[in-house]
């Protein structure tokens, strides 16, 4: 087993990768592109809502932080068909679990950022009498989101590698596809070390992102 | 809810092959948990050492481990590891290994940022106190870097017990994989995925209550 | 209802068990300077914050020219009635300066007028820049809080609540977070405003400052009034002898003939 030899097998399987590592992608989009609003949203809830709404937001982001997302993946698609009786499809199920695994775990950094802003912003609003429809747009959800930038990121890249899951539900991502092609060419270390460093060159290349936009943004502004 | 009927003796009775992947998933949380909480301790001061072939080793370990799903982790070394070592090792070590190492690799983070978090207004106290570097660290630094990184050791455990499902990929017997098979042999996923996501929900809950209680407690403490 | 500037009456507030502000009964005329000093834990801040509508109080009113302002009653619990037109006569500036990091000097300027009050977003900027000439620093419109001193910050927070013409200005300890060469700058806009005759409440710990911007000094102690005197009075000769211990400890002179 050379180099030569895995480098050639594994370029017979690029489309293949590459065909997973689109899906992988797709999926992650897809789920950052609900879960973020959804988070921020209902970070604010808990911050500042009605009593009810606080209770169910919590409960929402409680068991979706309490409960593995392998078991939240198999309850959409095994439980929810049957419960509403009509079928979402593999692709809605998919995507509807990593947005709202997403949105709970990006509403944990919102609110951490909105607890950190300080009751000061809050006075300073009120002295200079600006209603709840000027504050919150201009003065808050700016800086709350400048603010938790970096553990959004953080939590951007968690869904992405949250994101192989999906291959145990039989999406064809790049985890299955990897696996398929391990198991049906019984050479696995190639195809699994090459999977595995896909993955990490993206999640790698995202952190060093933030970290430095926490270096430069951030500090430039001292918030 | 189209007049589903909740099926409670389907509960009852699968509740006993759902404890015995209970007891396997807590067995693998406990060992794992324990060997990330020295391990990462160990990694960390590898990864602040000196002597740079340490320093590298750890950092290329922890960013490795971080940067990768779980899930890629346990299905390469399952597949690789027998044949890259020609050895045979029983699938639960080879799941203690894989997840042992993973949650190293995120505690070795963790102790990381609160050796940072310390003023460096505590060196120069020490320093003015005539403390030796030795002793500095183990009465002074040491102390406080555990206490600060509890709250984030104490949320990767319980993301350690959410990971623990992953195993059932690979035929270990744990919660998920009995509630898998039971789910498929009483063709009534949603009362066993319920309980299961509620098992694994009423062991993360109580933890992360800890966790919220822990960090007030901290932040009283160490202002 | 005699039509006077600011009324404060049976103003009482506690938190859990502590009794910040119990009973506090005043009145202000326009174009005086209230200083407010007494020791920590007297009320001192959270009655400007009361005043500014910040807190809830248990019980009391508060009457802001002749118009009922705040008002509670302790048997209708924490049901606050604020008139939030009146509010908008009173302009705080706080310690921490509290600018808006991610706007600008200028952005921090114009919000509020343009935002909240509708002003056209020309004129707001055409008076903010005014504003910031008078004060010399129109060069540093453009650019972020974070970026100025500490004097200029508070400075700007100043300009700030100048900008939406407040009839009356509080301060809440607006020097206590500068460094002592800066002080001097923002105490000299203060000086600048006492001139236009601006009405102020200001709580402050520099008692020299104290004593060349007041016409009327309020010291607090346990949430009470205790004694309200112009400053020749009582900073050389207090009536009350907790006044003439505070007194004696802050300034470290014996007042007490």
């Amino acid at each position: 087993m050379d180099l030569a030899t895995s480098l050639s097998f594994l370029y017979d399987y690029r489309l293949a990768l590459l065909t997973g590592l689109g899906n992988t992608l797709y999926f992650t989009a897809c789920g950052l592109a609900i879960g973020l609003p959804l988070g921020f949203i209902v970070s604010i809830i808990r911050h500042t809502g009605h009593p009810v709404l606080k209770v169910i937001a919590t409960t929402y982001v409680e068991i979706f932080r309490g409960t593995p997302v392998l078991v939240q993946l198999f309850w959409f698609f095994f439980c929810l068909p049957a419960l509403l009786g009509v079928d979402l499809g593999n692709v809605t199920s998919t995507i509807t679990t990593l947005a709202l695994y997403m949105g709970a775990i990006s509403s944990e950094s919102c609110r951490a950022s909105l607890k950190a802003i300080g009751a000061e912003q809050r006075d300073a609003c009120i002295a200079l009498g600006l209603p709840a429809r000027v504050s919150v747009p201009y003065v808050i959800l700016p800086q709350t989101i400048m603010r938790a930038v970096p553990t959004l990121l953080s939590n951007c890249v968690t869904l992405f590698k949250e994101s192989a899951l999906v291959s145990a539900v039989g999406m064809a991502d790049l985890m299955y596809q990897g696996q398929m092609i391990a198991d049906s060419t019984a050479r696995p270390i190639e195809i699994l070390t090459a999977t595995a460093l896909i993955y990490f060159v993206i999640a790698f290349s995202a952190t060093r992102i933030v970290t430095y936009y926490e270096q430069g943004f951030l500090k430039r502004l001292k918030l | 809810m189209n007049g589903y009927s909740w099926d409670s003796s389907v509960v009852l009775s699968s509740l006993p092959q759902l404890m015995s992947g209970l007891a396997v998933t807590l067995q693998l949380t406990a060992i794992c948990a324990v060997i990330g909480l020295v391990g990462g301790f160990v990694v960390c001061l590898m990864a602040m050492s000196r002597i740079l072939p340490l320093r590298w080793i750890a950092v290329f370990f922890i960013e490795l481990f971080r940067c990768t799903p779980a899930l890629v982790q346990i299905i390469w070394i399952f597949y690789c590891v027998p044949i890259f070592f020609g050895i045979f090792i029983d699938p639960f070590t080879m799941a203690v290994l894989a997840l042992g190492m993973n949650i190293t690799a995120f505690n070795a983070e963790a102790y990381r940022a609160a050796i940072q978090a310390i003023p460096s207004s505590h060196y120069d106290a020490c320093t003015a106190l005539g403390l030796s570097s030795l002793k500095r660290t183990v009465y002074v630094i040491l102390p406080q870097a555990v206490l600060l990184a509890i709250p984030v050791l104490l949320t990767n455990t319980i993301g350690l017990l959410q990971q623990t499902a992953l195993v059932a990929i690979v035929a270990i017997g744990d919660l998920m994989y009995q509630g898998k098979s039971l789910a498929t042999q009483t063709y009534r996923p949603i009362e066993i995925y319920s309980t299961v996501a509620f098992i694994y929900f009423i062991f993360s809950l109580p933890l992360s209550q800890v966790v919220g209680f822990c960090e007030k407690r901290l932040r009283a403490r160490l202002t | 209802m005699s039509s006077c500037f600011l009324k404060v009456k049976n103003l009482r507030k506690s938190y859990g068990l502590v009794h910040v502000l119990d009973g506090m009964n005043f009145q202000m005329e326009p174009k005086e300077r209230i200083v407010v000093i007494g020791p920590s834990g007297s009320g001192k801040s959270t009655l400007l914050r009361c005043i500014m509508g910040l807190e809830k109080i248990d019980n009391g009113r508060i009457e802001f020219e002749g118009a009922r302002y705040i008002e509670a009653r302790e048997s209708r619990r924490k049901d606050n009635l604020v008139d939030t037109t009146v509010r908008a006569k009173v302009g705080m500036v706080f310690q921490h300066y509290t600018l808006f990091p991610h706007l600008t000097v200028l952005g921090n300027l114009v919000l509020a007028p343009v935002r909240a009050r509708g002003e056209n977003r020309a004129s707001a900027t055409d008076r903010a820049m005014q504003l910031l000439k008078r004060l010399g620093l129109e060069n540093r419109a453009n650019d972020y809080p974070g970026m100025l001193s500490g004097g200029q910050k508070q400075r700007v927070a100043i300009a700030r609540a100048l900008l939406l013409d407040p009839k009356i200005m509080l301060f809440d300890e607006v020097t206590s977070a500068l460094d002592p060469e800066l002080v001097a700058e923002v105490e000299g806009l203060m000086l600048e405003l006492a001139e236009q005759k601006m009405s102020m409440m200001i709580v402050t710990h520099d008692m020299w400052f104290a004593k060349r911007i007041a016409t009327r000094v309020i010291f607090c102690a346990d949430g009470h009034i205790v004694e309200d005197a112009p400053p020749a009075k009582i900073f050389s000769d207090p009536t009350e002898p907790r006044t003439a211990d505070f007194l004696k400890k802050v300034l470290h002179v014996d007042t007490i003939s």
